[in-house]
């Protein structure tokens, strides 16, 4: 489950991955990318970010460790909906993500999951930050897998 | 309407609310919300009525290793044939250090209350080439697409020398019977 939910996401996020799904707009995803540990600001500070160019508009930066790439999960990255009745909540989840062979360099600090209305087109300042999870990790070169809750990694309550 | 698309699953597990009540309490530290049954004091759930999928069942759809996990344990899935294989998931110069464990499985049934919705299994779970793309097209690290048959679990030599890999941790799924009313397949 996420850390927070950004101010500017709050009451979209299942939303969004329902678009995603559906692929409406086309070529929506939802985009993973991750902070570095060094410069990082306060979760009070990045909660009120409105684009996630924004995010790193202050000392916060991403990570460039060689092997890390954003991630990138469209209509058919296995996004799964859940309405459940019995807990009167709706859930969101998308499969653990992996990046490969991460090399020494940045210490990995959060995780960001982004709403992306058009991935062929814009810049980050297009890209709606949704949730952040704390993800902290030293790459070494293994690969370094995102493990969501088994609830998925958003629930609206 | 079923379409040759990948698309994800909506599901919705159904309650029973014929009976009782329930209130919301908030966790003031976590934000978590749990519903706690008055006539007990007990933090309970309503009713458990069965599951059902509100999206199409799609001809073509990936479901996530852990949402599958967890269906199989609230009684919504069977997997058949499941068995358990392993992958490196360490550095070149050190490739078990870490290990992947992924399930894979010959066929998934969900059990709705309306009837039986099968998928045959047509992409595992694992550790795979990433020069071969799920859709023949090399796109970078978006994790998408439909499967090539002809692609394989990268190797462990692969590995050591220093191959770029890619890991999916989803079910690649084709409709294979849908027995549930109107929709037989």
């Amino acid at each position: 489950m996420s850390d927070f939910v950004f101010n500017i996401a709050k009451g979209h996020v299942n939303e969004y991955a329902s678009r995603v799904n559906a692929n409406d707009p086309v070529n929506s995803v939802l985009n993973l990318s991750v902070l570095a540990t060094a410069g990082i600001e306060s979760d009070a500070v990045l909660i009120d970010k409105d684009a996630l160019s924004d995010v790193v508009s202050g000392t916060t930066n991403f990570v460039t460790n060689t092997g890390y790439a954003r991630i990138e999960v469209d209509n058919t990255g296995s996004i799964t909906v859940t309405v459940d009745d019995t807990n009167d909540r709706k859930e969101a989840d998308m499969p653990d993500q992996t990046w490969s062979a991460v090399l020494a360099g940045d210490g990995w600090n959060d995780l960001v999951i982004g709403y992306d209305s058009d991935s062929t087109g814009g810049t980050d300042a297009n890209i709606v930050p949704c949730t952040q999870h704390d993800f902290v990790v030293t790459p070494d070169g293994s690969d370094i897998t995102v493990q969501f809750n088994a609830a998925g990694f958003f629930r609206a309550a | 309407m079923i379409t040759n698309t990948v698309r994800g699953l909506r599901v919705r597990r159904l309650a029973d609310k014929s009976k009782g009540t329930r209130i919301k309490l908030t966790d003031p530290h976590s934000g978590e919300t749990h519903l706690m049954n008055p006539a007990n004091s007990k933090v309970e759930s309503w009713p458990d009525m069965g599951w059902i999928i509100e999206s199409d069942a799609h001809k073509f759809t990936n479901i996530p290793v852990r949402t599958v996990r967890e269906w199989v344990k609230k009684g919504f899935a069977v997997l058949k044939g499941e068995r358990l294989i392993h992958a490196p998931g360490g550095s070149v110069e050190d490739p078990w250090k870490a290990t992947h464990t992924f399930v894979n499985a010959d066929a998934i049934v969900l059990k709705c209350v309306d009837g039986e919705v099968t998928y045959k299994v047509i992409h595992q779970p694992g550790k795979y080439d990433l020069n071969i793309d799920l859709t023949g097209t090399p796109k970078g690290n978006v994790r998408s697409g439909r499967f090539d048959v002809s692609e394989k679990h990268q190797t462990l030599d692969a590995i050591q020398k220093g191959a770029k890999s890619r890991v999916d941790w989803f079910f690649g799924c084709e409709l294979e019977s849908d027995t549930r009313p109107q929709m037989k397949v």
